[in-house]
């Protein structure tokens, strides 16, 4: 049976991170240090020296995801560990802090950290959240399916407008060819429809329309049913009202499955870089404190 | 149900391969999923794609959305089938043929050449964030670079160069200055922009050498050389005590645990230092206060010696070589003073110093004189003796009287009591005459000194021996300025309406200067416990170390004293 990752083992990771941030919390308060607390104390020291570690490992999950042959516990696992000690991690850096911050290249540090954890949080909850949206708008389909099924779909309405006067397959074409979903990042997010149509007026001309979730071709087909008195012509139209329905079902289901992959990726997009530019700082930090001892 | 299914597959040439089956099942069934009874590869085609089933004698074609059968070129999920119709399966073309007796359904199947052609869309649309340019390693990567070059290449690279880190700070660009972990104390402030003048070499914490570089001019006026704290200074780090960059900054720690470490067991801790007491607490053990008392005073050496007592040793007195009651001064009826009955005050005589620490010293002139006048001779009320050497008194006595006697003038008491008259102007006398009133002079003179030193006047206040006739021996007065010099004590901050002098100073009931009137430790500890203030000691102030004592051996460093604190932040 699938197992969250964060159930994972009875939460095991879970309670090794709770009982870090506990301990480190109660040495925090027992150890009273001559100066105010900060990361030279011998506690200071600990946990910066343990934090220091878990970033490094924290950071390796990257690496050890990649590595598919590795033996050295289950990806799953390290997911697990990852997201518990990860927020364990805010503690036992906050304390190493001794709360003392300021415009220097060690605050930096921490709030790049502060942020790569709060992505990460957010992974989390993009993760418990879109899964299962993802999948019952996919019912068991890849996007590469319904793409190949929207294009049959054109195809055949393509067909069936050769048989008709010619407004129609300028519409069927150019709404194939107009189709605009994602391109943009917010566009993906958003799920936006930002499709176009060129549709013949009642005077003939033909003229762009947005046609967002095939709104307006839809439309213009209904009217033209409405139109039609021949009985071949009405029954083509409507075998076209019917495909075109077909395509705004699939066409919304695309769009919103982008929109769901792009939510449970987008944290990625920070997490991965900013952790990056923390490890960058982690170093600076590290090395700058000892060089002006 | 049973369904009898002939596959048509074309080949080249047009010829035509049949390959006939028989299924028996409760339907029909078309889909990718491997039970289908017609399964296709085709990934467009979901698991569940359509079914017919015969229901009584009608066969009826159901879709499962979002699949579509198209039925003789109509889309539909819902249809009844009849011999003859053309449905459309994903990529099989099914016709519906005349089922022989005892099966359900007959159809041929066969693939859509046409849809072959899976034409996908002209240009697929990008519909993932890496297809519409986000990207995490270049960023990763270039972020990483400027977080490590920014925050320490650069500013490293610019501390070995010359003016390097100036130059960065006047460019805007980080410099050596976001390392600092905090801010520097006040007294430092002016430092901040040259990290190096404490960092000296990388790598390195701070010397004594980077401190003294500032402070070796000043540290001995506050820090006697031979001093123990000034030995340790050599075998300790100042940046041990003095810590810096650090919230809330202050530079001296007022930790009294700090103290304890050497002080807890100055036995093994200071073995070569002699006299230095235990101690773990103020409110808890503390010893009873040592005054620094001057003494000697009889024994008549110039400088007397300095003398550390106990304030507990019994029979401890002062030997100022004073006589002063303070009760007498302290009368509430008040005393009898030149201008009439005035009761007085402690401070009528102790005159606070400027920083209200202490006291001015006591003198004569200053303190005694308004009321204790030095005159001798009723004649001459403005005359009086000169608060001195003993001799220059008799000389002074001697050149009055003479002056009178040989001017002439006739003393009033010398003539109510003695045959001694004057008669004429000395000027006038004989060489002999003038001898002789000169010698009268001299008589009463002496007669007078005697008066002046044992009677009325110096033996008020001083211890006087007479030495012979003309000489007398006039112990002089040393009074203790400083009882408590290791101790900083601010009499400002204590003397109160609620705290008067009496509070801890018992004057108003002592009869003689010799009492020593500085209060024991139980009396500050009415109010102050140690760094413990727990329990017993709960609601008192809270006392470290430092509270009263100065590490490096001063009552007022120098770095307290304001002036030296504005000179240190303006200059350095």
């Amino acid at each position: 049976m699938h197992q969250s990752f964060l159930q994972y083992r009875g939460k095991r990771y879970l309670w090794i991170g709770l009982a870090l941030c506990v301990v480190a919390v109660l040495a925090y308060g027992w150890h009273a240090p001559l100066s105010p607390p900060n990361g030279g104390t011998w506690l200071g020291y600990t946990l910066g020296t343990i934090g220091a570690l878990l970033i490094l490992w924290l950071t390796a999950l990257g690496v050890r995801k990649r590595s598919y042959s590795s033996t050295l516990g289950t990806v799953q696992g390290w997911v697990s560990a990852h997201v518990y000690l990860g927020l364990a991690l805010l503690i036992v850096a906050t304390l190493h802090t001794g709360f003392q911050f300021g415009w220097n290249v060690h605050t930096l540090a921490y709030v790049l950290m502060v942020f790569v954890i709060g992505s990460g949080l957010f992974g989390v909850v993009m993760y418990l959240r879109f899964p299962e949206a993802m999948s019952s708008n996919r019912s068991g389909q890849t996007r590469a399916q319904m793409l190949q099924e929207i294009a049959d779909l054109d195809q055949r309405a393509l067909r069936i407008a050769a048989n008709l006067p010619a407004p129609f397959a300028e519409a069927i074409g150019s709404n194939r060819d107009r189709t605009a979903v994602g391109g943009s990042a917010l566009a993906i997010l958003r799920a936006t429809d930002a499709s176009q149509v060129s549709l013949a007026g009642e005077d003939g001309v033909v003229r762009l329309q947005a046609n967002p979730a095939q709104r307006a071709i839809l439309d213009w087909l209904g009217r033209e049913l409405a139109r039609s008195t021949d009985a071949e012509r009405t029954r083509r139209v409507d075998e076209l009202v019917n495909l075109m329905a077909a395509r705004r079902t699939l066409l919304r289901r695309i769009v919103q499955d982008a929109r769901n992959v792009a939510w449970l990726q987008l944290w990625l997009y920070v997490h991965v870089p900013v952790t990056f530019a923390l490890l960058g700082a982690l170093v600076a930090h590290v090395v700058s404190v000892f060089l002006y001892w | 149900m049973r369904t009898s299914i002939k596959f048509l597959n074309r080949g080249e040439g047009g010829a035509v391969e049949v390959s006939s089956r028989l299924h028996e099942g409760e339907a029909f069934t078309f889909g990718r999923a491997t039970d289908q009874v017609l399964q296709t590869n085709d990934s467009r085609v979901p698991l569940q794609h359509s079914r017919i089933v015969a229901s009584g004698r009608r066969l009826v074609l159901r879709s499962k959305a979002p699949a579509q059968a198209v039925v003789n070129g109509r889309t539909t999920r819902d249809a009844v089938l009849e011999v003859g119709d053309v449905v459309q399966l994903g990529p099989y073309v099914l016709r519906v043929l005349q089922a022989p007796e005892g099966v359900d359904l007959a159809i041929t199947v066969e693939e859509d050449r046409r849809s072959d052609a899976k034409a996908s869309p002209a240009a697929a649309p990008a519909l993932d964030l890496a297809g519409v340019g986000l990207r995490k390693r270049p960023w990763s990567w270039a972020l990483f670079a400027a977080t490590l070059f920014l925050g320490l290449l650069l500013p490293w690279a610019a501390r070995n160069a010359e003016n390097g880190n100036a130059l960065l700070r006047a460019a805007h660009l980080p410099s050596d200055r976001a390392w600092s972990s905090g801010p520097l104390h006040s007294a430092h402030a002016a430092l901040g922009q040259k990290c190096e003048s404490c960092h000296v070499r990388a790598f390195e914490q701070v010397t004594n050498g980077a401190c003294l570089d500032c402070h070796a001019a000043n540290l001995h006026q506050h820090v006697p050389a031979n001093h123990v704290s000034a030995v340790s200074l050599a075998t300790r780090e100042c940046t041990s005590c003095h810590v810096e960059h650090d919230e809330p900054g202050d530079l001296v720690n007022k930790d009294q645990r700090l103290c304890l470490d050497c002080h807890a067991d100055p036995k093994k801790s200071m073995p070569t230092v002699q006299g230095m007491q235990q101690i773990a607490d103020f409110g808890r053990s503390h010893p009873q206060f040592r005054v620094s008392m001057l003494d000697g005073v009889g024994a008549g050496s110039a400088q007397p010696a300095v003398q550390r007592v106990l304030l507990d040793t019994p029979g401890l007195r002062e030997r100022s070589g004073l006589k002063f009651p303070h009760d007498k001064h302290l009368d509430a009826k008040g005393i009898k003073t030149p201008d009439g009955k005035k009761v007085m005050g402690c401070g009528d005589c102790h005159v606070a110093t400027r920083d209200g620490h202490g006291f001015e010293p006591i003198k004569m002139e200053g303190q005694c004189a308004s009321c204790h006048k030095l005159e001798f001779d009723p004649a001459t009320p403005d005359r009086t003796v000169p608060h001195g050497k003993p001799a220059e008194v008799v000389q002074a006595l001697i050149d009055h009287y003479s002056g009178r006697y040989l001017a002439g003038y006739p003393d009033r008491q010398a003539a109510a009591d003695s045959s001694r008259t004057i008669s004429l102007p000395s000027l006038e006398a004989s060489p002999a005459a003038r001898a002789r009133m000169l010698g009268n002079a001299r008589e009463r003179a002496l007669v007078v000194a005697k008066d002046v030193f044992e009677r009325r006047m110096c033996a008020d206040c001083h211890v006087v021996e007479r030495v012979d006739r003309e000489e007398w021996r006039v112990q002089p007065v040393k009074l203790t300025q400083q009882w408590m010099p290791a101790a900083n004590f601010d009499h400002a901050a204590h003397g109160t309406s609620l705290t008067p002098c009496s509070t801890c100073h018992a004057a108003e009931k002592s009869r003689e200067a010799a009492e020593i009137l500085m209060p024991g430790i139980k009396v500050c500890r009415d109010c102050h416990a140690g760094g413990d203030t727990g329990g017993e000691h709960a609601g008192k102030l809270a006392s470290t170390c430092t509270t009263c004592h100065g590490f490096h051996g001063a009552t007022n460093p120098l770095w307290q004293q304001p002036a030296a604190r504005k000179a240190l932040r303006a200059g350095l």
